[in-house]
């Protein structure tokens, strides 16, 4: 991943660059994209349990372990899987 | 001194009415009302009717107040939000076979990407989940109060004192309604909030019932000088 940056820096700054028109230099764009877009969702993950414990505040009952449990399920997948496609892609 | 002006000696004695707890609230409520008193103490959190709900606490509830009755929305309005849930689940193995959109990326991009997407569908279904569960209306024996989560970042809570309902009308609108037995309940208030509307919630006979009869409750406390 790192060594990938250069690559793309000096793609965007030289556009006779052969690696701007490779599939190479797609596929490193795409990475970012998954990346950028499974970090926003770990964001939005995360949202979703302050927004749990403020419920769970709001109104206490005997399932308020069950929802924590939800959303805390909920935040683990997606960082797992920001984690598989920074070590994957 | 006359003894009656030495103060000192004067011991005032105001007695102040002993508060009751929760739980003689509850049994104080099932004298007057026959819908808890043929209401079986609910067990079940995920109910949409729930009357005298056990180990159940708001977080602007009294010492002494009682919750009586916890209602949601009828389950049935869930069912848009499980087919949708559902429709996308399946909708890469429907729809990847006749647009294969993916097959231009290395492999790995592609499981990815479904990874990713039943990611979205899980974090969409949760959210629909929690709407669901903490939009709530609780009736207490001194108020109502409508707790209202309409997406993560917006929350309402409206409340009227008993006392304070001028009104109540209740409509099941159209077959479903009808079949299932759920509706809309409106309660006009005096209080600052005018109305109070309890969307789509099971019973709706049952509970302007217990309404009426936390009303009556109350202007029979308040003609006999007892209202808390």
């Amino acid at each position: 991943m790192p060594t990938a940056v250069p690559q793309i820096l000096g793609a965007v700054f030289d556009p006779s660059s052969p690696f701007l028109f490779s599939g190479a230099f797609l596929l490193t764009v795409l990475r970012f994209m998954f990346l950028i877009g499974f970090g926003l969702y770990i964001i939005f993950a995360f949202a979703v349990i302050r927004q749990i414990a403020l419920m769970t505040r709001t109104l206490k009952t005997g399932a308020n372990v069950f929802v924590h449990l939800l959303g805390w399920i909920h935040f683990g997948v997606a960082v797992v899987i920001w984690l598989v496609a920074f070590f994957v892609l | 001194m006359p003894e009656i002006f030495n103060s000192a000696n004067t011991r005032v004695s105001n007695p102040q009415p002993k508060r009751r707890s929760r739980k003689e609230n509850v049994t104080e409520a099932e004298k007057y009302s026959s819908i808890l008193r043929t209401a079986t103490g609910a067990g079940n959190v995920f109910s949409a009717y729930c009357p005298k709900p056990s180990g159940v606490t708001f977080d602007l509830q009294h010492d002494d107040e009682p919750v009586l009755l916890i209602l949601r929305q009828h389950p049935i309005v869930n069912i848009p939000w499980i087919l949708i849930t559902l429709f996308l689940s399946i909708a890469p193995v429907i729809f990847l076979p006749l647009v294969p959109v993916l097959q231009f990326f290395p492999g790995r991009f592609g499981s990815l990407a479904i990874l990713g997407w039943y990611t979205i569908v899980l974090g969409y279904a949760l959210e629909q989940f929690l709407i669901w569960f903490f939009n709530i209306y609780i009736i207490t024996d001194e108020r109502i109060i409508d707790v209202d989560f309409y997406n993560l970042l917006f929350k309402k809570v409206s409340e009227a004192k008993i006392e304070n309902i001028e009104d109540i009308t209740t409509s099941n609108n159209g077959f479903l309604q009808s079949i299932v037995d759920y509706g809309d309940i409106r309660i006009q208030t005096a209080a600052e909030i005018p109305e109070i509307e309890f969307e789509r919630v099971p019973h709706p006979d049952k509970v302007q019932k217990f309404l009426s009869e936390m009303i009556d409750q109350e202007e029979q406390e308040k003609i006999e000088g007892r209202v808390r």
